[in-house]
């Protein structure tokens, strides 16, 4: 029977709320008594700390409280780092607990990055305590300072971590090294690059905020924090940082204004907040500034690849090496090991069946800020780091890009498709993709299209870019083999209340993603109660079932599938009350539009909502089963998910002005089962802007001595409305035998392939002027020196 | 009260009990023809005998004017119609050119409480204001 | 310092330190916390206000500045539990996902609105050149505002001052100041038509005794609140909570107004 509900574009229900400015974000909760609490950061990226004084700062007006790490001592521990790279040997900072380390919320001698907190401040007001900050005297010893993974790992370089020999978190690989290099040297053609993905700042609008208040009669904290995980930052600021009772933290996450990555890791300001509620026994707030969330909150990318691929003369391709250079940053963030190595690493084969490939990945700390996930981590430095070298290569052999992508592409008979490297790839048409994605753009007339824009001055490119995306993470027991220090399961609890009501309870946590409305969709479908009636709660670690979070496209085909599986239960129990009460077998039951009837019968029917009601008053229900309708499910995933895409992007190059103008973009996407098509765009848009940004603008830059000077909006260009193409979308479906819903993730695919398909659109802008490749952002002053090296 | 494991009656009214408005009156006799053309879906003679020209229909939900639009609103409602039953009218009061009520009807989110008002010129509406108020509130 | 001015129709005198932020007096002082802060040095947007119907960022502004201006935020542009054309197109068009930036969008917007009846594409996504957002890749928002100018006709349609609007506050007015002579003399025209469940007055005599009879029943007459209100070409439709001696009523309203004068209403209450 067709979807009613499921499928179909219906306007979200959390809108109004935002629209009206009346949805709380942690900035907008005022609490009675509430203090503020800034911290002081330090101006160095490398230095000894040697004496922090301040009496003058305590002495301000309306302080009512300073401190400094040595105040911490004892008292706290280190920040863990719960993902690191799995399989090999690695080396952290120190943690008591015997597992990774991330550094102590506020320093005592030895800071490490320009934003390593050295003291904080609480006051009446928030100007008061900013007023104090600047009144701290910190007496620094500078020490060199090193900001490249490679500088960092050379002979006498400046050493981060004492626990962390030459700087080197850890050497990982996958896939076979020796038959890949074989196949190298035996090969026909072999292309090489250098490339550097470079380091990107993930920019939500929201900065990041924490709001802390302590009960002192009851012992209990209450958390409310912009965060993404709510149950896991509980846990680790129970257990790791601050060594209290797991019932004496609730995590309240308000809305939150987007992270696409940053706001999943446990920062030094969460235990401070709290540290400093219990000290004064008052509601304690934190809130960032723009330019502290840049030089403190993680950032993303960051891989200096050298890639080589081979080939024979008729384009297939016989092998793939990468060796990489990850900058972690000062510290492992919360995840940011694990990020740095294999979602990159395994990804590199993308949707193209390649015998031989390998991938080695150096993980360094450095003098920068610490490094963690951005939307598409590890698989968008994959694309298009392979991306740019399949055009290299079609360009070397003569073939057109397009036919060299169809004659290696994974086929869809192949699948499920081990790619070598770590991935089994589940589902998809990688041909189809490429070859809707070609149609749209008029592959065919393209080049007459780039003639008239020669004749005007300018040069038209091409760029195309197929991609996999592995996704939802994950099966538990896979990602304790990645290394992850957790579980990776979601949950949901579905009730139906005897007024017809239905509310769900999910350990996932939206920022954006319209968790409100798409979950009520499945819901809705499945036990035929309408959206309005259905509530989906989240984002309260009380009152919600432990989940993972939202993050890496998992919280669809992750909480989804938890939420339609809970539906079965309920209506397995539903089903059972039905039958007693119009005596019948539950084998003889149907149950259709909200309605249980009996087999034949239409007429013999009884609603959900009167079995609702039945099992609620429980008068008269059969034996051994319980009273009221709720269930609960627990959903690990068998595998991972693969969504995949094909991409075209044409630009327009002034060569004059070396100023690059996207004329159209087209994206085809396999996202498997999709739940609500309007927001499933509205993801693929705001995912290739993402791409699109670090294609064209977007740049983390740090001096020789670890400064940032990108820190501000007015020195990192994020992508504006202004020259932006309208999206030209198209959806392929190929649903993952991995989850009852068949759906894959999506949020992040929009950018996985969005910096290849641009990077390959300039580059065959350029061919004419023999440039081979140029490294992002993709700036008017890069493309003029590319096309004039030897100046104007 | 007390309630009967089966008796679902405060949540599910039965859906039989659409009490007829005696026809009576002139405004009585239009408003009965005005539910008869929209339960025969016969929306242009709706429209050309009941519709001013230059009419308008204010909602909270809607605002639509003149004829073209009124022909296109209706085509849309008919999906609406499917789900929107009147159980009762409760409240009548016309004038020489005006009549409003209050029905209760159910509707796919639950029972409704709907009130419509209607001015007239020449024997045909020039302004129609309508609005409805869920029985149960929902509050998300 | 002390500074006087009107935000969202309501008049303030606030004693300000001179280094406080609009944006800060707005969030902190008045709990508008609609008004967004995202970085502090004027490029993200999410801060935009109108002053004086303008758009500005009210992070670059001081609170003092503010002084003597009329400053409309989110918070005013609908009656709470409402939402504009250009807001209901922003549901409509999934223009939000995130929904940090739509408060400063939808003001950013207002303004453009105001000044230019039909906006081309090119010129809204330069318009936009103020507000960032992460989430959605603006394509939606653009849609928003494509939609918004077919749904409401007109852009005085997303403008807060209209002049039905402000012939309603006028009326609301007059009738809680329990002036009857001003209420029916200078906002019903003669034969107007007041319908009601109770009966159906016809001409100003009448009007006066009907509410001269009410207010003397429902005496302490306040709105509590707003929660609908709609205007259409000449007409308004209007839910609002009622509060007064004989308690809280839900009550709806609909007027026809013509050359200034109510010639048609209805009313009822829940």
């Amino acid at each position: 029977m067709a979807n009613k509900v499921f499928g179909k574009p219906i306007k979200r229900k959390e809108d109004p709320a935002f629209i009206q400015g009346a949805a709380p974000f942690v900035a907008d909760i005022h609490l009675p008594g509430m203090a503020h609490m800034e911290i002081l950061r330090s101006p160095h990226a490398h230095a000894r700390i040697r004496s922090i004084d301040t009496s003058e700062a305590a002495k301000m007006p309306g302080v009512l409280k300073v401190i400094t790490g040595h105040d911490l001592v004892g008292r706290m521990k280190p920040l863990p780092c719960v993902w690191i790279p799995g399989g090999v040997e690695s080396h952290f900072p120190l943690h008591p607990q015997d597992i990774p380390g991330a550094g102590m919320p506020l320093q005592t001698d030895h800071v490490r990055f320009i934003g390593d907190g050295v003291a904080a401040v609480v006051a009446e007001t928030r100007y008061q305590a900013m007023d104090a900050l600047r009144a701290i005297r910190v007496d620094y010893e500078v020490l060199p300072a090193v900001t490249t993974p490679e500088a960092a790992l050379a002979e006498n370089a400046p050493q981060l971590h004492d626990s962390v020999p030459g700087n080197l978190n850890a050497y990982w690989t996958c896939g076979d090294s020796a038959s890949t290099d074989a196949a190298i040297a035996d090969a026909e053609v072999v292309v090489e690059l250098d490339l550097l993905n470079q380091r990107t700042i993930n920019s939500p609008i929201e900065p990041r905020g924490a709001l802390a208040t302590f009960d002192p009669v009851t012992d209990e904290f209450v958390l409310y924090a912009s965060t993404q995980s709510p149950h896991n930052h509980r846990l680790i600021l129970c257990y790791y940082v601050l060594n209290i009772s797991l019932n004496k933290l609730r995590i309240i996450a308000p809305n939150v204004g987007g992270s696409f990555g940053t706001k999943g890791y446990v920062y030094p300001d969460m235990p401070l907040v709290l540290f400093m509620a219990r000290e004064l026994k008052r509601p304690i707030k934190w809130q960032d500034s723009r330019q502290g969330y840049m030089r403190s909150t993680v950032q993303g990318r960051d891989h200096k690849q050298r890639a080589v691929l081979a080939g024979t003369r008729d384009g297939k391709i016989t092998a793939l090496r990468c060796t990489s250079h990850a900058n972690l940053g000062a510290y492992p963030s919360t995840i940011g090991p694990g990020v740095a190595t294999a979602m990159m690493g395994r990804s590199i084969t993308g949707p193209y069946a390649i015998p031989a490939a390998f991938c080695e990945v150096y993980a360094a700390f450095t003098n920068t800020v610490p490094l963690g996930a951005q939307r598409g981590s590890g698989r968008s430095e994959a694309t298009f780091m392979t991306e740019r070298l399949v055009d290299l290569f079609a360009a070397e052999i003569g073939m057109d890009p397009a036919e060299v992508r169809r004659r290696n592409f994974v086929q869809p008979g192949d699948m499920p498709y081990d790619n070598g490297l770590g991935w089994l790839y589940d589902s998809g048409d990688y041909p189809e993709l490429l070859e809707r994605a070609l149609r749209q753009a008029g592959y065919a007339d393209l080049p007459a299209l780039k003639e008239e824009a020669k004749a005007r001055g300018r040069r038209l490119g091409v760029g195309l870019a197929s991609f996999v995306a592995v996704s939802g993470v994950g099966p538990s027991p896979r990602m304790a083999k990645e290394g992850m220090l957790g579980g990776t399961w979601e949950a949901a609890s579905i009730r139906c209340e005897p007024t017809g009501d239905v509310v769900a309870t999910i350990g996932s946590k939206p920022h954006g993603q319209s968790h409100d409305t798409v979950f009520a969709q499945i819901i809705s479908e499945r036990l035929g109660v309408a959206v309005d009636r259905i509530s989906i709660r989240h984002s309260d670690t009380m009152g919600t079932p432990f989940g993972q979070g939202s993050y890496g496209s998992r919280s669809f085909s992750m909480a989804g599938p938890a939420l339609y599986l809970t539906c079965d239960k309920i209506l397995q129990k539903a089903c059972l009350a039905a039958a007693h009460k119009l005596n019948a077998s539950p084998d003889e039951m149907v149950f259709e539009n909200g309605r249980f009837y009996v087999d034949g019968q239409m007429d013999r029917g009884i609603t959900l909502l009167e079995t609702t009601l039945a099992l609620w008053y429980a008068w008269d229900i059969p034996d051994g089963v319980e009273p009221c309708l709720e269930a609960t499910t627990f959903w690990d995933a068998p595998d991972f998910n693969y969504p995949s895409g094909a991409q075209i992007a044409l630009v327009e190059v002034d060569p004059e002005t070396g100023e690059v103008e996207l004329k159209r973009f087209i994206a085809v996407s396999d996202v498997g089962v999709i739940g609500n098509p309007m927001v499933m765009e509205g993801q693929l848009h705001g995912g290739i802007v993402h791409g699109l940004g670090q294609a064209l603008f977007e740049q983390a830059i740090y001096d020789d001595d670890g400064n940032l000077i990108s820190d501000t909006l007015e020195r990192y260009a994020l992508p504006k409305a202004a020259g932006l193409p309208h999206f030209e979308l198209d959806f392929v479906t190929s649903p993952t035998p991995h989850n009852p819903l068949g759906a894959k993730g999506a949020g992040e695919i929009g950018t996985v392939g969005a910096t290849a398909a641009v990077g390959n659109a300039l580059c065959d802008a350029l061919r004419e002027y023999g440039v081979r490749h140029i490294d992002m952002p993709f700036t008017p002053e890069k493309v003029w020196r590319a096309i004039h090296p030897h100046g104007g | 009260m007390i309630v009967s494991p089966g008796a679902v009656v405060p949540l599910t009214p039965d859906p039989n009990t659409h009490i007829k408005i005696a026809v009576d009156t002139p405004m009585k006799r239009f408003y009965e023809e005005h539910v008869t053309l929209l339960d025969r879906r016969d929306f242009e003679t709706l429209v050309r005998t009941h519709y001013h020209e230059d009419a308008r229909i204010v909602s909270t939900e809607y605002l639509v004017n003149g004829h073209a639009e009124l022909f296109k609103h209706f085509a849309k409602y008919t999906g609406l119609m499917d789900y929107l039953k009147v159980v009762s009218t409760d409240k009548w009061i016309e004038s020489e050119a005006t009549f409003a009520f209050e029905a209760t009807a159910r509707t796919q989110w639950g029972l409704t409480r709907v009130h419509d008002a209607f001015w007239l010129r020449d024997g045909r509406i020039i302004r129609h204001f309508t609005g409805s108020i869920p029985l149960v509130r929902f509050v998300r | 310092m002390r500074v006087t001015f009107t935000v969202n129709h309501q008049s303030h005198t606030l004693d300000l330190e001179p280094r406080v932020l609009l944006v800060d007096v707005l969030r902190d002082h008045l709990h508008l916390t609609g008004v967004k802060i995202g970085c502090d040095t004027g490029q993200c947007g999410a801060c935009v206000v109108l002053m004086d119907g303008v758009s500005v960022k009210s992070c670059a502004l001081l609170g003092v500045q503010a002084d003597g201006s009329s400053i409309t935020t989110i918070e005013g542009v609908s009656e709470k539990g409402t939402m504009n054309p250009l807001q209901t197109a922003f549901q409509a068009a999934h223009a939000v996902q995130c929904g940090f930036c739509t408060p400063g969008m939808i003001m950013s917007l207002t303004d453009l609105l105001a000044r230019s009846a039909q906006p081309s594409e090119a010129e809204i996504r330069a318009w936009l050149a103020g507000n960032l957002c992460r989430c959605t890749g603006y394509e939606n928002v653009v849609r928003a505002v494509n939609a918004a100018l077919q749904v409401a006709g007109s852009p005085a349609h997303l403008v807060t001052e209209t002049p039905l609007r402000k012939f309603y506050d006028s009326h609301l007015r007059a009738m809680l100041a329990g002036d009857v002579d001003a209420l029916v003399d200078a906002h019903y025209s003669a034969d107007a038509v007041l319908t009601t469940f109770e009966g159906v007055i016809s001409g100003r005599d009448a009007l006066k005794t009907y509410f001269r009879d009410y207010l003397s029943v429902h005496t302490d007459l306040v709105i509590a609140a707003t929660e609908r209100f709609v205007e259409f070409g000449d007409s308004i439709y209007t839910e609002t909570v009622v509060r007064s001696a004989r308690g809280v009523t839900h009550a709806y309203n609909a007027f026809v107004v013509q050359d200034g004068r109510v010639t048609h209403q209805f009313a009822g209450v829940k």
